[in-house]
Parts: structure tokens; C-alpha cells; sequence
């Protein structure tokens, strides 16, 4: 019998359907949204501190709406479980380093050939990384759709550096599409799994 | 033809052979920690029939329970132990050496 069991679908459809309530895409959609709106102010400096409320948000929706349907469930972070976690992280940490580098690179009067190339093609550069990174997830973390919105940023921000129109309106398209459709699947999970009370606790 | 006697059943956890509970360890062996609700949804059991096998598991040391916080309120969560990961290899080491055997 142990050699029918699929260790990895289990794992896969462990992952995926963790993600079913379409919740992780309503945080980035609103992310997209907000930092689109913000992209037309001057002041953009607090939008990074979006991402400090959205993460608070993003669990107490799965408290809310994921729990009591589906109950909870959480992975090691270690190995191969690990690197959706380790890809955040990298990215997180790969922004720094360019912003450190375009930093560096602005402050002296000899400028390297890459400040250029990154301040004259940045929304192409960003479309790119946020499509890699996207694709990246899907794969590691177990959601097909978010190929999807991989090809659906690459169009929208990369086009941004060729469409003449303003940044931030790409932004806000993107996340309407992707804030949408999870909208849309937390409407359908909600329907498919009704709350279901286990003995001591609620999920 | 194998005989009977020569196949190497014996020493197959019969704790973990059984469908639900081979089916319960198996979910968990795949995850850090998921909670009552998550093995019901995921392995189709009732909530009585989930309740008796993990009683025999956690019983023989192969899972346990921890307290874990979502959203900073408590929420009870089920774990294998090392001890029950370490049987659950053997058990699928012991298979394939079963079916190994056979013609």
C-alpha cells in the first residue's frame, strides 16, 4: 500500500489547497493598488509600509474566513519547504542591494554603465524580476495561477517602459486583476467549504 | 512460487499499516504541523473515526500535540514525532522490501 501513497501530491495538494481561498492574492492585489495610487503622489515613502499592515491582515483573513473551513496547516521551512520562504527573502534581499547600489553608484561622479542601464530601463528591469519571482513561487509554493499574474506583470510593467502612460496606472491594473480574482475565489471557497466545528475549537 | 512464511511481514508496524491511520501519518509526514480540521478535510475521515486512529498514534508515540498561535490566539496543532517519522521510513522501507519479494 506504501507505494501507492504520493508523498508528493499529498505535499503539493497540502500546499495548494491552503491557498484555495484565494487570500495571499487579495493581499497583493491590494498591495498592487495601493502602491499604483501611491506612485501618482509625491510621497511614496510609506509604501512600504503597507506591506506592515497587509501581513497582520493577511492572517487574521485566514483566521476568519480559512480556519473554520478547511483548518490550518503549516510547513517545515526546512529543505525543499523552505525555499517559497528563502525566495522572499532573496528578492527582499536583492531590492537592497540594488537600491544600495544605485545609492553608491549616484553619490560618486564616475558612474558605473549599470546605474544607467538600471535608471533608464528600472520598469522593464521590474517587470521582469517580479515575473521570475512570481513563476518562481508558483512553482515552489504549489499555485498554477500565479504563472498567470507572472505573464500578466511582465506585460503590464515591463509594457510600462514602451506604453507612455503613467507607472502607476500598470500598477493599478495589476492589482485590480489579481486583487479580482482572489476576490472571486474566496467568494468560491466560501461556498464549497462551509464552517465546520471541531470539538474544542473552530477549524 | 513464494511461500507465505518467507514473506518479510512480520516486522511491519501494524500500528501504521492500518488504511486510516498509514493514510493520517502520511499527511502529517508531508507537513510541519496541521490541526484536527485540516486531516479531516484532507483525509476524507469522519471526525469520530480521526479521534480513534490518532488516539492509537499519539498512544504509540508516532504523533503529538502542540500548542501553536495564529493571528497571536492559541490553536491546538498535530505533529509527528521524530519517533513516529523514523517508523513511518521504516514502514515504507519495510513495503518495498515486501513487494520487492514478490513475483
Amino acid at each position: 500500500m506504501s507505494g501507492n501513497i504520493d508523498l508528493k501530491e499529498l505535499r503539493r495538494k497540502a500546499m495548494s489547497s491552503f491557498h484555495e481561498d484565494g487570500i495571499i492574492d487579495i493581499m497583493i492585489g491590494l498591495l498592487g493598488l495601493i502602491w499604483g495610487f501611491l506612485a501618482f503622489t509625491d510621497d511614496s515613502s510609506f509604501s512600504i509600509l503597507w506591506v506592515v499592515v497587509v501581513i497582520p491582515s493577511y492572517w487574521w483573513l485566514k483566521r476568519e474566513y480559512t480556519l473554520p473551513r478547511i483548518g490550518m496547516v503549516r510547513f517545515s521551512g526546512r529543505g525543499k519547504e523552505g525555499l517559497p520562504r528563502m525566495l522572499v527573502t532573496g528578492l527582499v534581499g536583492a531590492v537592497v542591494a540594488v537600491g544600495f547600489a544605485l545609492w553608491w553608484a549616484a553619490t560618486n561622479t564616475s558612474r558605473p554603465f549599470y546605474y544607467y542601464l538600471i535608471t533608464d530601463y528600472w520598469k522593464l528591469i521590474m517587470g521582469v524580476g517580479v515575473a521570475v519571482t512570481g513563476a518562481v513561487y508558483a512553482r515552489l509554493a504549489c499555485i498554477p495561477r500565479f504563472y498567470a499574474y507572472s505573464a500578466i506583470a511582465l506585460v503590464l510593467i515591463g509594457g510600462a517602459q514602451y506604453s507612455g502612460l503613467p507607472f502607476g496606472l500598470h500598477l493599478i491594473v495589476l492589482g485590480a486583476v489579481v486583487l479580482g480574482y482572489g476576490g472571486y475565489l474566496l467568494h468560491r471557497f466560501i461556498a464549497k467549504y462551509p464552517v465546520q466545528a471541531v470539538d474544542g475549537q473552530v477549524g | 512460487m513464494v511461500k507465505l512464511a518467507e514473506l518479510p511481514v512480520n516486522g511491519i508496524d501494524r500500528v501504521i499499516h492500518e488504511p486510516a491511520r498509514l493514510l493520517i501519518m502520511a499527511h502529517l509526514y508531508v507537513v510541519d504541523s496541521a490541526d484536527f480540521l485540516f486531516l479531516m478535510r484532507q483525509t476524507g475521515l469522519t471526525f469520530g473515526n480521526l479521534s480513534s486512529h490518532m488516539a492509537k498514534l499519539e498512544g504509540a508515540g508516532y504523533i503529538e500535540v502542540v500548542k501553536d498561535f495564529v493571528d497571536r490566539k492559541p490553536h491546538t496543532m498535530l505533529r509527528v514525532t521524530a519517533r513516529g517519522r523514523a517508523a513511518f521510513e521504516e514502514y515504507r522501507r519495510g513495503m518495498d522490501r515486501l513487494f520487492k519479494g514478490l513475483p
